[in-house]
């Protein structure tokens, strides 16, 4: 991917958002629910609603309001959140360095499990640990995040507890962070009793993000594995008298992972998604957890501020895919 | 003049049963190319592949030896045989497009035999490989060592192959149809360069092809193969100017020729194929 | 009817080159066919031969209008098909068909042989009922060799000869007058490709059917072809009777084609002999860094424009005065006097990545040797066209080897070869330039260097206003120019007259000289 190409795609994302803000700011008007009266207290009279609807905004015609918003949007102020009170940006950005901390763990567990469990099956090709990895594979792919959430915390919070079951960070430890990215942090400074302490809580909810996506990168990349394996290149390899473990490796991984790439990008945008039933389970301060509370509460700035973060990250994942693919696909790099 | 490969009584069988390769044996010797022709189904594809271990799972050697260098291939531990594989057995592969890894550069590609088999370390590998690139003739070897196969020409992959064949100086190089997805004018370039290269280190190789032209260009030994069995087999000399077995002489007769009017050619007549045939059917008969 | 079965004229095909497209607005076009010319009576045949990449494939496409030529006609049958829409050509159809390359690809896996036979008979309503259309297959596939029998078979089910024999019978059941057949026999054995040829010439005389045969095997196109085509980078390079090409091929390239073919005779000297043409070796344009000299008129300006059309990448357009531009953003202009040692050594310098030198620039005093009028003419002349293009060679020389090879242009003229009287002193100082090319072709020859002589009669330029007609158009000599290095022509003589003077040397060297005096 040249330079050009790179520009083209950024510009591309222009009319993309524009797009998703429109379509957001007309869907949650129109849906039933009146987020002043869930503000109000029980017997609050018609003008007292009307006043608030002024000063949030709400008195004019959809059109009316969405210039309004897309005016003060692109000074990067995207209005005060009805329920919290609070600047929706510093809402948002305040949560989203959990939430990608999460999904960022779990998509390199995913990874590293299908990746592993490929080279296993391809290695033992027609053995049964290949019959073993398939089959469990299979019951992965057909079991979602929030049921593995869920089997999790029975499992480990309950029956064997020895992780705990909810939120981020033990509040007792009581140490404070310069950034939102705790476990990072907390690796740069040596806090190690915190980083500790960190991985247990994040364990759980990102096996139960990770095991569906890592059980669709391994069905994806056994079969681009197994396409790569008999191309003449691995001929070659075979002939030099390299052992099967370093022909799958060195030759044939890295053409494989392509295609499971394209994937693993596609899914880690659900992943995302996922995030907001599983943050739910857990409890954890992310802002997927955050979008279920907004939407409850019919937090109408907060609700469009957080899928507009969702589309951006949606358009970064998918750009840094494709760059990847530059460096995976030497072709492309020209 | 001593033997590399001696390839006696071999057959090559489908696990389910019937056989691709009928009780060959052939011989080739140091500084020796031996030409292996037939047309698809021959057999001399699987045949080349035993020799270099790397047959199908649906296939097998029933029977017979593959000598090399005074040593059964067969009866050698996955291990030893792979420690003789890209030290002293190569292979040239028929399409220069698929032969080399897309995401690997060049010199990657070239020195890992090096590296693994004779422990060079990474300067002197890529010392050799420059060198290697050097004498099969590419045109700015430094340059070309850092690239990625698809930055080169057909005619330069295959240049490439042929210096990755000759690197660890094998005894031995299977070269599987090398020319046939080329141009004729990079055909001869390349057929002219494993010439010389395997004149150079002295190499014995084993040359698999359907063309009669090139076997006639390249070859001292030749063997004609049909149905797995050998119809004929003997000195070039011998075989193009006079040839014993009917097929190999309807095969002469079929090839068309840019020199000759369009009457001179005649298509190899049935009965021959068949009596080919009969004839693995009966071996079948008597070996099930 | 009178007059050929197919007539194509001036036909180009030009493709929009992905690789270079810009970041907004179309990528620009690059010619995959270029300029054909040829005619095709009934019951003729004609092979097409040239190496991957020399647009043979795409030229029988637009042929039979698989792809729409982007100028040029086609007239078949006496109809013009140029631009024909789909509904002119279907009736056409029927009389024009193609047989592809891959069997296994152009046949409909779900259906059986039968109905993929019949499928245009039907579709081309050559038959409008469907029990006669599939009747009419039975008959084609009978004839094909494969047998009716056949006809409830699928694809899939055939060996690759077999598959190939159904194209063949598709092609036929509609009984058509033309045929092109695009390398239908690559892939094959030995024994059944003989055989498909075997069918193909049976059919030829059979049915009077006219066939146009396209593979790079020339060995199979002498089997069917009665006149062949010899192509290179779009264009043809050589044309005539199959015996004539294959016997005694006149062009570089065909000689170079025809050597390389491995025939089964043993030949020990094969593998060693040098390359066609003594050593003759052929220069690409596209993708190079060219300087041209000159480049403020005439060929040199001509030079650029073309250069730039065969898809060089970057155009170095010196003139003197270094001035001038370019709509096309690849040319950079040079300032660059080559009769000045210091402007030759900068141009070296700041044109490091060029791979091709054409030296054009020259001058032309119109003087006689022994005229007294133009005192220093014979040394100017001398030192422009001679010693600037020495100097040329020598600087640029050692650019070209570090880039890796590529080629050298040394414009001289056909009065190289013999001197007319009435500029005696510029035919001197051109023959001073072809002497010296040939001198300097021998030194680089081991070092990726190809060096071309160029030797053109009077060309239409405001320099050559008193020269004798007829004068060829710089357009057509720079087009023949190159041809001429694509096709590894070490000396080129581009227009009739330069070609005239050079086989009339050849043949009465004598003659050509009294002739030449006679302008006195």
């Amino acid at each position: 991917m040249n330079r050009s190409m790179l520009l083209r795609r950024l510009l591309q994302a222009i009319p993309t958002l524009f797009g998703v803000s429109v379509v957001v700011f007309v869907l949650v008007r129109v849906v039933p629910g009146n987020p002043i009266a869930m503000m109000l207290p029980p017997g609050a009279t018609a003008a007292d609603m009307e006043r608030l609807r002024v000063a949030y905004g709400l008195d004019g015609s959809i059109v009316e309001q969405y210039v309004i918003w897309l005016g003060q949007a692109l000074t990067g102020a995207f209005g005060t959140s009805i329920s919290l009170r609070q600047d929706v940006l510093e809402l948002v950005l305040g949560r989203l360095p959990a939430t990608l901390e999460l999904a960022l763990f779990a998509t390199v567990l995913a990874v590293t499990i299908g990746v592993l469990a490929t080279m296993l099956g391809s290695l033992y090709r027609g053995r049964w640990p290949e019959t073993l990895i398939d089959t469990i594979n299979g019951f992965t792919l057909a079991v979602p995040d929030f049921i593995w959430a869920l089997a999790l915390i029975l499992l480990f919070g309950v029956v064997l507890p020895i992780l705990p079951i909810s939120g981020r960070i033990n509040p007792r430890l009581g140490t404070e962070f310069l950034t939102g990215f705790y476990l990072l942090e907390a690796l740069l400074t040596g806090r190690f009793t915190v980083l500790g302490d960190l991985l247990r809580h994040i364990i759980m909810p990102s096996i139960a993000l990770a095991l569906p996506l890592a059980a669709i990168i391994t069905r994806v990349l056994k079969n681009s594995l197994a396409e790569a394996m008999v191309q003449d290149y691995v001929m070659i390899a075979r002939v030099k008298g390299f052992s099967r473990w370093r022909i799958i490796w060195q030759e044939a991984l890295r053409n494989a992972a392509i295609p499971a790439l394209t994937l693993t990008g596609v899914q880690f945008t659900f992943l995302v998604g996922g995030t907001v039933l599983v943050e739910k389970i857990f409890s954890y301060p992310g802002i997927g957890n955050m979008a279920i509370d907004a939407v409850t509460n019919r937090d109408l700035p907060l609700i469009q501020g957080l899928i507009l973060c969702f589309a951006v990250i949606f358009i970064t994942v998918n750009l840094l895919v494709d760059l990847s693919y530059a460096l995976l696909n030497p072709r492309l790099r020209s | 003049m001593s033997l590399i490969l001696d390839i006696a009584g071999l057959r090559v069988s489908l696990r389910r049963g019937g056989h691709l390769v009928r009780d060959v044996s052939l011989q080739v010797a140091t500084g020796q190319v031996h030409g292996l022709v037939g047309e698809s189904g021959a057999g001399k594809t699987m045949i080349a592949k035993a020799v270099l271990g790397i047959l199908p799972d649906a296939v097998r050697v029933s029977t017979g030896s593959i000598g090399f260098k005074g040593t059964d291939l067969l009866s050698l531990s996955p291990r030893r045989f792979r420690a003789l594989l890209g030290r002293e057995i190569a292979m040239i592969p028929q399409d220069p497009l698929t032969g080399l890894n897309p995401s690997r550069r060049i010199v990657a590609q070239m020195t890992d035999t090096l590296r693994h088999h004779l422990g060079q370390s990474r300067g002197e590998a890529r010392g050799n490989a420059l060198r290697l690139l050097q004498e099969v003739q590419i045109r700015d070897p430094e340059k070309v060592l850092d690239r990625y196969p698809h930055e080169l020409s057909g005619g330069m992959r295959q240049r490439v192959l042929i210096a990755m064949a000759f690197a660890t100086e094998p005894s031995l190089i299977i070269a599987d149809e090398p020319t046939t997805a080329l141009d004729v004018t990079v055909q001869k370039q390349i057929l002219r360069l494993i010439r010389q290269m395997q004149e150079r280190h002295g190499t014995a190789v084993l040359f698999v092809t359907h063309d009669l032209g090139v076997v006639a260009k390249i070859c001292h030994q030749v063997t004609v193969l049909h149905t797995g069995q050998v119809v004929e087999q003997g000195s070039i000399d011998h075989v193009m100017s006079n040839a014993a077995a009917p097929f190999t002489r309807a095969l002469m007769a079929a090839t068309p020729r840019y020199d000759q009017p369009a009457d001179a050619l005649h298509p190899v007549p049935e009965a021959v194929h068949q009596t080919l045939r009969d004839a693995a059917r009966t071996f079948d008969g008597r070996n099930p | 009817m009178t007059g050929p079965l197919l007539q194509v004229r001036d036909l180009t095909l030009s493709l929009p080159d992905r690789s270079r497209a810009p970041l907004f607005g179309r990528p620009p076009l690059v010619d995959i066919v270029n300029g054909i010319s040829l005619d095709l009576a009934v019951g003729q045949s004609l092979g097409i031969v040239g190496e991957s990449g020399s647009g043979k494939t795409s030229l029988g496409r637009c042929l039979v209008r698989l792809y729409p030529p982007t100028s040029g006609t086609i007239r078949f049958g006496g109809t013009d098909i140029t631009d024909a829409s789909e509904a002119v050509m279907r009736p056409i159809r029927k009389d024009l068909q193609m047989i592809f390359q891959d069997p296994q690809s152009s046949l409909n896996p779900r259906r059986t042989v039968g109905q993929i036979v019949a499928q245009p008979v039907l579709a081309l309503s050559v038959e409008t009922d469907r029990r006669a259309a599939l009747k009419r297959a039975d008959a084609a596939l009978d004839r094909a060799g494969l047998g009716h029998a056949f006809a409830a078979r699928y694809p899939h089910e055939l060996s690759g000869g077999q598959r190939q024999r159904v194209g063949i019978a598709r092609a036929i059941a509609t009984e058509p007058r033309l045929i092109v057949a695009d390398e239908i026999v690559s892939g094959l054995d030995v024994s059944t490709q003989a055989q498909i040829l075997a069918l193909l010439n049976d059919l030829k005389q059979d049915m009077g059917l006219s066939l146009i045969f396209i593979s790079h095997d020339l060995s199979v196109v002498r089997v069917l072809a009665d006149q062949v085509m010899v192509m290179l980078g779009g264009r043809v390079v050589e044309e005539g009777a199959a015996s004539a090409v294959f016997d005694h091929p006149r062009h570089a390239y065909t000689r170079e084609l025809i050597d390389a073919v491995p025939l089964p005779v043993i030949d020990p000297e094969w593998l060693n002999a040098e390359q066609a043409g003594g050593g003759t070796k052929m220069a690409e344009i596209k993708g190079q860094t060219v300087l041209v000299t000159g480049t403020s008129r005439g060929i040199g300006k001509v030079f650029v424009d073309q250069l730039l059309a065969a898809g060089a990448a970057k155009v170095y357009a010196a003139t003197r005065s270094g001035g001038g531009s370019h709509a096309d953003n690849r040319v950079v202009p040079v300032k660059l006097d080559i009769t000045s040692a210091t402007d030759i050594a900068a141009a070296a310098r700041d044109c490091a990545d060029v791979t091709v030198l054409v030296n054009n620039a020259g001058i032309n005093h119109n003087s006689k040797l022994l005229a007294t009028d133009q005192a220093g003419a014979a040394a100017a002349e001398m030192e422009t066209n001679y010693l600037g293009t020495l100097n040329m060679c020598r600087a640029f020389a050692p650019v070209i080897t570090d880039n890796g090879g590529g080629a050298i242009v040394n414009m001289a003229s056909i009065l190289a070869r013999v001197n007319l009287p009435l500029m005696g002193s510029l035919c001197a100082s051109k023959a001073a330039v072809y002497s010296m090319t040939q001198g300097i072709r021998a030194e680089l020859a081991s070092q990726g260097v190809a060096v071309f002589a160029v030797l053109p009669g009077a060309v239409d330029t405001d320099m050559t206003k008193d020269f004798p007609p007829p004068k060829a158009a710089p357009a057509d000599i720079v087009a023949e120019v190159l041809a001429g290095m694509q096709a590894g022509e070490a000396d080129i003589y581009p227009g009739d007259m330069a070609k005239g003077v050079s086989g009339g040397l050849a043949a009465d060297r004598p003659g050509v000289i009294a002739e030449m005096a006679g302008y006195v």
